[in-house]
């Protein structure tokens, strides 16, 4: 699972919970997979990004290095800072993992990679 | 004349949907639900709509996509390369399926056809709850080639990869007990401008389908295509919300 997914869920399907956001993020493996980068689609992609909850998720399994604690102003002629934001959403990949919804406390495997977002009918609102 | 013969030749030619190639990964393609008539028909109507929906749109924003119930990923690798039909757009792709064999698969299928890893996201999530929308941003199309064949109660298989399987096309008795349900909640996942698309059969009901689901629930749904296979008709509808769409 890239960190862009994780920038991306939430856990508000889940019964009484009311933002379920950001999801704590922990690891167990961890691999970096380079990929192709694309500064355009990166930089349209930033808008839609939770930078500190991306920050915070690096810090959390062990790539504190990855980017840095804010969102640079001029990002969209930035291309070292473009291809940092590339690495940290895309490159960084949790295999083995949990996710876990910060008001429940409720936990989400990740495995092989993939994130386990399946609930039970009598979990769901 | 002869470089815009050569110019509009070009034209025609970049406007074919790639139909995507699904490896063979021992053990896996046997549990995943096998590209058919429908996923097909679901891909033609794609690449027919596309074109028309976005040849005048002037915005060069991301294209949030939901797949529901990838299976081989064959859609949502086609969606992802699919830029050269959205005037500009790059697509981002999320693909759910309830069967993880299917993410993995998918998965695979990305990089057997080189999508562009940033473009294609998957997740195990069951269609029947995302509809809720566990996302926290809204999506411009939603695709999906529900479970929809009628099967008697009791016809059940006996382990648990043929069950996970079997979710992929079992649509409960009247075909409709997954499709009711998402279509009522769709709309959650579904920006003010967006679509879903959503291949039935005519066991289905489809008018019933539009008149007392999406209408009541502020969805606008048409015929995009249709297409006799076998015993049954299939056609691919596009919903919208009222009022909002141009369409």
């Amino acid at each position: 699972m890239k960190l862009f997914t994780h920038n991306m869920l939430t856990s508000k399907m889940i019964k009484n919970v009311k933002v379920g956001y950001p999801l704590k993020l922990h690891a167990a493996e961890v691999k970096v997979t380079p990929s192709e980068f694309r500064s355009t689609y990166v930089s349209r992609m930033l808008p839609k990004i939770d930078w500190g909850v991306l920050y915070e998720a690096t810090q959390s399994i062990g790539q504190a290095e990855a980017i840095p604690q804010s969102l640079a102003d001029d990002y969209e002629k930035n291309e070292d800072f473009l291809r940092k934001a590339h690495h940290a959403l895309f490159e960084i990949e949790v295999i083995n993992g949990e996710m876990i919804c910060p008001e429940t406390g409720r936990k989400f495997p990740i495995k092989d990679g993939i994130p386990n977002m399946l609930v039970n009918e009598d979990e769901v609102n | 004349m002869f470089a815009f013969v050569t110019i509009s030749k070009i034209f025609v030619m970049d406007l074919i949907m790639e139909t995507p190639v699904i490896p063979n990964v021992t053990g896996l393609n046997e549990l995943v639900y096998e590209p058919a008539e429908d996923s097909f028909l679901l891909l033609d109507a794609l690449e027919q709509d596309l074109v028309k929906s976005f040849e005048e749109s002037g915005s060069d924003d991301v294209l949030n996509i939901l797949e529901v119930g990838c299976g081989s990923g064959i859609v949502s690798t086609a969606l992802a390369k699919s830029e050269k039909l959205l005037n500009g757009r790059l697509p981002c792709v999320f693909a759910l399926d309830v069967n993880p064999n299917a993410c993995l698969l998918t998965n695979k299928t990305g990089e057997a056809n080189q999508v562009a890893t940033s473009s294609l996201h998957t997740i195990l999530l069951d269609g029947r709850f995302c509809s809720r929308n566990p996302f926290r941003f809204q999506f411009d199309l939603v695709i999906c080639n529900p479970p929809y064949v009628p099967i008697l109660a009791g016809e059940n298989t006996e382990d648990e990869n043929s069950g996970l399987l079997q979710q992929s096309w079992d649509g409960g008795p009247d075909g409709n007990t997954f499709i009711i349900p998402f279509l009522s909640n769709v709309r959650h996942l579904l920006n003010n401008n967006g679509s879903l698309y959503l291949l039935l059969s005519s066991w289905n009901n489809p008018e019933m389908l539009v008149q007392d689901v999406a209408n009541p629930n502020g969805l606008t749904g048409v015929q995009v295509i249709k297409r006799t296979a076998g015993r049954e008709r299939l056609s691919v509808w596009k919903f919208q919300k009222k009022g909002l769409s141009s369409e």
